[in-house]
């Protein structure tokens, strides 16, 4: 049995690697297969309304033409939510990642991640979707 | 006059620095700069050193040459751990016996601590704990 806690997945924006717990995801889907509603804040899903966020905004990566996107939705008790990212890189068990607090000189208050995750040569952010839902 | 035993020179567009040998941990060619969003003025992201996440500073002194494309980083011990600041080129160490104190009639960057004498002219000496300490 695999144990969802134990799995992160790795999503891509622009330039950025950008790592989530499993464990907070309802699911994943293709941007262009959601329905949107005007305006393109919100998508409906099954009969519900989800309010959608760009990261890329958040983040102000530059904004590129982007073949295929995707939305990453969040469980929440209340109203599930979703994050607009670039592609899904994969799945990969949590201890492949070594985990460092970002470098006091790097951070701020207004950071919406609080570490750094290294992976093969690469560095991510830990993304918090707690964190980013409250925003 | 001060005294230290060697200093380090580096090339950042058309200008020469020296840096305290004893501040630098290391330079190295053509690290990988991972870009950060929501970083305070002056730091465009990390680079991994022995595995470990380093900040790369952006300081206005060290970006005459594209910074983000340099193909050196120099590695230098601070308050705050190891910070990166890109470089163009790494000249040479230098002895310690040919710095002054800055001239009085001069007013010098806030960064900088003294001038160097040395072959290839007079040079500014960075202090790196200044340099931050203008980024805040």
């Amino acid at each position: 049995m695999i144990d969802a806690d134990r799995l992160k997945l790795v999503a891509g924006l622009g330039p950025l690697r950008l790592l989530f717990d499993i464990d907070q995801l309802q699911e994943v889907c293709a941007a262009g297969e959601l329905a949107w509603l005007p305006g393109g804040g919100a998508v409906r899903l099954r009969e519900s309304e989800v309010p959608v966020h760009d990261l890329a905004v958040r983040f102000g990566v530059p904004v590129v033409a982007r073949s295929v996107r995707h939305v990453l939705i969040f469980h929440d008790p209340d109203r599930p939510w979703g994050l607009l990212v670039d592609d899904i890189v994969g799945v990969f068990p949590a201890e492949s990642f070594i985990l460092h607090e970002v470098p006091a000189l790097l951070r701020n208050p207004d950071q919406d991640y609080r570490r750094l995750a290294v992976y093969q040569g690469q560095v991510l952010l830990c993304c918090d979707g707690i964190r980013l839902a409250e925003q | 006059v001060n005294v230290a035993s060697r200093f380090i020179l580096v090339g950042v567009g058309d200008e020469l620095l020296a840096l305290a040998a004893d501040q630098v941990e290391a330079v190295v060619e053509r690290a990988e700069i991972f870009v950060l969003p929501q970083l305070s003025p002056g730091f465009a992201g990390v680079v991994l050193y022995r595995g470990k996440p380093v900040p790369v500073c952006l300081a206005a002194v060290f970006q005459a040459g594209g910074a983000l494309t340099a193909p050196y980083l120099l590695l230098g011990h601070t308050a705050y751990g190891l910070v990166a600041f890109p470089v163009d080129r790494v000249l040479t160490t230098v002895g310690g016996e040919m710095w002054e104190e800055i001239e009085a009639r001069e007013i010098p960057p806030i960064w900088q601590a003294a001038w160097i004498r040395c072959q290839e002219g007079r040079v500014p000496l960075v202090d790196i704990e200044r340099l931050l300490a203008t980024l805040g």
